[in-house]
C-alpha cells in the first residue's frame, strides 16, 4: 500500500488546494510571526521557531506525497541548499555577499522577508543555517506545489474560450508549468543514470586518486561542484529539449478543441 | 498501394533527412552543449511543423504526465477514433486500459512507442502526413506487426504515412534457437529462485495501482557470453537489468551473478543511453566520469580509441561509405555508445548488461559494435549480455539465451535459461 494517507489529488474543488498551499507556505512569504531574519538576542529561539516548521511542512508532505517522495524531495534539497549556503559562505569571504544582500532586498522587499535594513552585527553563520533550513522547507513545498496541479485540467483550464492575449497567456503559463513538472520526471529517471555511474550518489564511483595523500575534503568539495555543473547542465538542456515539443502538442490540442467547439 | 519506407544507415543521416523533409530534428545530444545550443532554434521551430512526427525517443513524443489524458486530448477530432480508451482501438496497438492510467515515466520504453504511435495516428487526419521514424527497436515481434497491419490501415483511409527506418530495422523476425552457437568464450553464474520487485501504489498527483512483478528461477543457471535476453513488451526486461545493476532493491532476495567466481554488481547502458551523457560529448563524458582516477582515465581513453578505431575498419570493410562519424558529425550516437561501455568496462564489472543496443543504429553497424564490445569484454573477463528484440540481427554472435515468459499468477515472470 502507498504510505501517503491524504489523497490530495482529490481535493475539490479546485482552489481549495493552492489556498492550502498558500496558506502552509505563507512564512516562507513573511506572512507569519516566524521572523524573516535571525535577530542577534534570540538566535536559538529564532532558530527553532524555523525548525519546528519546517518539520510542520515535511509532516505535511509525507502525509500527501508519501514518506519515500518527501525523502527524494529532501535529498535534492539538501543538496541545492548545501551549494546555496556554501556558495554564501565564499561570496561572504571575498565580499560579494554584501551587494548581492543588497540587490535582493531592493528587488524582494515587496514580499517581505528581507525588508529589514542590513545589520553589520548579524551573525553570518545564524544566517547561512536559516538559509539552509529555509531552503529545506521551501524545495520541497515547491515541489509538491508544482506536481499537485494536473496538465490535462490546466490544459483545458486554458483553452477555454476567453480574449485572446490572456488565453495566449493562461497556455504560456499552463507549458511554463508543465515544464517545471516534467523537469522533475527527467530527473527522476537521470536519478538513475546518476546512480548508474555513482552507485553511492555522493562519492564517485572512480576516485583511485583519493587515496594518495592529497586532501580529501578538497577533492570532494571539487567533485560536487563539477556534479552540480553536470547536474544543472543535464536539467537545462532536458527542459529546453522539452519545450517545442509541449508548445506544439498543446497548440495542437487547442486546435482540436477550437474545431469541437 | 504500400506506404512511402526509407531507409538509412545512420541516426544522423535520419534526422538530416527529417530536417529537410519536415523543417525540424531534435539537437543530436551526443554532439554536446555547443552543438545543442547552435541547433536550438530550429528545434523551436518545431511548433510550426505541419506533419505529426513520431521520433524515435518515445520520451520526445509525449508531452504530459498520463497517456490517458494525452490521448484523450489528441482523439478531440470526431473524424477519428471517438474513444482512444475504448478496447477495440487499444486492441489493435496490443495494449490494455490499465497501461494508460500509469504515469508516462512508469512505462517500459516500448509502451512509451506504442503509446506515442497511437497518438500519432489520433492527430493526423486525412491528407496530412504522418512520419514515423525508428519505431520498431523498442517493439516485440508482434507488436511490430500490429503496428505496421496499423499504418497500413491508416495509409488506406487517407493518412499520408511515411516510414523512416534504419537499415535492418524492418526486417522480418526469425526464430532465436538460430543463435546459438557452439564456441562459448565466457560463462556466468545467475543465481536466485525468486525475487520481487515492488513499484507501490500511491495518491500523488494521482491514484495508481500498485504494481510488482516477482521473477522467477527454478535452478542456478549457467549462461554462456554473450546472453541474449529476451521477452514481450513491458514484461520487465529492464527492471531485472536494473536488479542486477542493484538499481532497483528487491523486496526478498537479490539475484546473485557471478563470473570465474568473482560477484557484485552488473554495469548496465540503458536503452536511452544518452541520458548517461548528462549533456556531455562521448569524450567529456570519460573525462569527466574518470576525472578522479588517472591510471583508468588513460585506460579507458586507450580503449576508446581502439575500439573507435576497430569499429571504424570493420565498418569500411563492409561498405566503404559507412563511418561511426565524421566531419559533419563528431559525435555520433555510436561514438557516444562506445564511450559509455569503455566506461563501463574499465572498472572491470563481472557483468555488462546492454539494453537494447542497436537503438539509433543500423544492423551492421550493431553487429559490428557487439562484436567489438564482446571481445573487449571478454579479454578483461566481463560477461556480456544483451537485452534485444531484434533476435535476428545477432545471428550467430549470441552465445546464451536467457528468456523471460510471463508465469501463471499477476506480474509473474520466469526466466528460462
Amino acid at each position: 500500500m502507498d504510505d501517503s494517507t491524504i489523497n490530495f489529488a482529490e481535493v475539490r474543488p479546485w482552489w481549495v488546494k493552492p489556498f492550502l498551499l498558500f496558506i502552509i507556505g505563507s512564512p516562507l512569504l513573511g506572512l507569519s510571526s516566524l521572523p524573516a531574519r535571525v535577530r542577534i538576542e534570540s538566535v536559538f529561539v529564532d532558530l527553532a521557531g524555523w525548525c519546528a516548521y519546517a518539520v510542520f511542512v515535511w509532516i505535511f508532505i509525507a502525509l500527501v506525497a508519501s514518506l519515500e517522495q518527501l525523502l527524494r524531495w529532501l535529498c535534492v534539497a539538501l543538496f541545492f541548499g548545501l551549494t546555496v549556503a556554501i556558495s554564501g559562505a565564499v561570496l561572504r569571504k571575498v565580499g560579494i555577499w554584501r551587494a548581492i544582500e543588497a540587490f535582493t532586498t531592493n528587488l524582494f522587499g515587496m514580499v517581505g522577508g528581507t525588508t529589514e535594513s542590513l545589520n553589520e552585527s548579524s551573525d553570518a553563520d545564524a544566517k547561512m543555517v536559516l538559509l539552509l533550513i529555509r531552503v529545506m522547507s521551501v524545495v520541497p513545498l515547491a515541489m509538491l506545489a508544482v506536481q499537485s496541479m494536473r496538465p490535462s485540467a490546466m490544459l483545458r483550464a486554458a483553452m477555454r474560450p476567453s480574449h485572446g492575449a490572456i488565453r495566449e497567456w493562461r497556455i504560456t503559463i499552463a507549458i511554463f508549468i508543465r515544464v517545471f513538472q516534467h523537469v522533475f520526471e527527467i530527473a527522476e529517471r537521470m536519478l538513475f543514470a546518476w546512480q548508474e555511474e555513482n552507485p553511492h550518489i555522493l562519492v564517485p564511483r572512480f576516485r583511485g586518486d583519493w587515496r594518495k595523500g592529497v586532501s580529501f575534503c578538497w577533492l570532494f568539495l571539487g567533485w560536487l561542484k563539477d556534479s552540480v555543473w553536470t547536474w544543472s547542465i543535464g536539467l537545462l538542456l532536458q527542459a529546453l529539449l522539452f519545450v517545442p515539443i509541449a508548445v506544439r502538442d498543446w497548440s495542437r490540442f487547442t486546435d482540436r478543441y477550437e474545431q469541437e467547439l | 498501394m504500400a506506404f512511402i519506407q526509407e531507409l538509412f544507415d545512420s541516426f544522423e543521416a535520419q534526422m538530416v533527412r527529417l530536417h529537410g523533409l519536415a523543417g525540424l530534428s531534435p539537437p543530436l545530444m551526443a554532439e554536446g552543449p555547443t552543438s545543442f545550443f547552435t541547433s536550438l532554434n530550429t528545434w523551436f521551430a518545431t511548433s510550426e511543423a505541419r506533419d505529426t512526427i513520431v521520433l524515435p525517443d518515445p520520451s520526445l513524443n509525449l508531452s504530459l504526465p498520463y497517456p490517458e489524458d494525452e490521448l484523450r486530448l489528441a482523439s478531440r477530432d470526431p473524424t477519428t477514433f471517438a474513444d482512444p480508451l475504448a478496447q477495440p482501438f487499444l486492441e489493435r496497438f496490443g495494449l490494455d486500459a490499465e497501461i494508460l492510467r500509469r504515469p508516462v515515466s512508469a512505462l517500459s520504453g516500448g509502451e512509451r512507442m506504442l503509446v506515442s504511435l497511437m497518438k500519432g495516428t489520433l492527430l493526423t487526419t486525412r491528407g496530412q502526413q504522418l512520419i514515423v521514424c525508428s519505431p520498431f527497436f523498442w517493439l516485440d515481434p508482434e507488436h511490430r506487426a500490429l503496428v505496421t497491419s496499423v499504418l497500413n490501415d491508416r495509409h488506406e483511409a487517407g493518412i499520408n504515412i511515411r516510414l523512416m527506418s534504419l537499415q535492418g530495422e524492418n526486417e522480418p523476425s526469425t526464430s532465436t534457437q538460430q543463435l546459438v552457437t557452439t564456441s562459448p568464450e565466457l560463462e556466468w553464474q545467475l543465481t536466485f529462485d525468486q525475487s520481487t520487485v515492488r513499484f507501490p501504489a500511491c495518491t500523488f498527483p494521482r491514484q495508481t495501482n500498485e504494481k510488482q512483478i516477482r521473477f522467477t528461477l527454478r535452478s542456478p543457471a549457467s549462461l554462456r557470453s554473450p546472453t541474449l535476453i529476451s521477452g514481450a513488451n513491458g514484461i520487465g526486461k529492464t527492471t531485472f537489468a536494473k536488479l542486477l545493476a542493484g538499481l532497483l532493491r528487491p523486496k526478498d532476495r537479490r539475484p546473485q551473478i557471478a563470473v570465474r567466481g568473482f560477484g557484485g554488481h552488473a554495469r548496465l547502458l540503458m536503452q536511452d543511453a544518452l541520458l548517461h551523457l548528462f549533456g556531455s560529448t562521448p569524450g567529456g563524458h570519460l573525462d569527466r566520469v574518470l576525472r578522479h582516477d588517472k591510471s583508468l582515465a588513460e585506460g579507458a581513453r586507450t580503449l576508446f580509441r581502439e575500439l573507435q578505431n576497430s569499429c571504424a575498419s570493420s565498418l569500411s570493410a563492409i561498405n566503404a561509405e559507412f563511418t561511426i562519424g565524421n566531419k559533419n558529425v563528431p559525435n555520433s550516437v555510436f561514438q557516444a555508445k562506445l564511450a559509455l561501455v569503455c566506461e563501463r568496462l574499465i572498472g572491470g564489472p563481472p557483468l555488462l548488461i546492454l539494453d537494447e543496443p542497436s537503438w539509433c543504429l543500423s544492423k551492421d553497424a550493431s553487429r559490428v559494435f557487439m562484436q567489438e564490445i564482446v571481445k573487449a569484454a571478454h579479454a578483461r573477463k566481463t560477461a556480456v549480455a544483451v537485452i534485444s528484440h531484434n533476435a535476428d540481427w545477432w545471428q550467430g554472435m549470441m552465445a546464451g539465451h536467457l528468456r523471460m515468459e510471463a508465469g501463471k499468477g499477476l506480474g509473474e515472470v520466469c526466466l528460462v535459461a
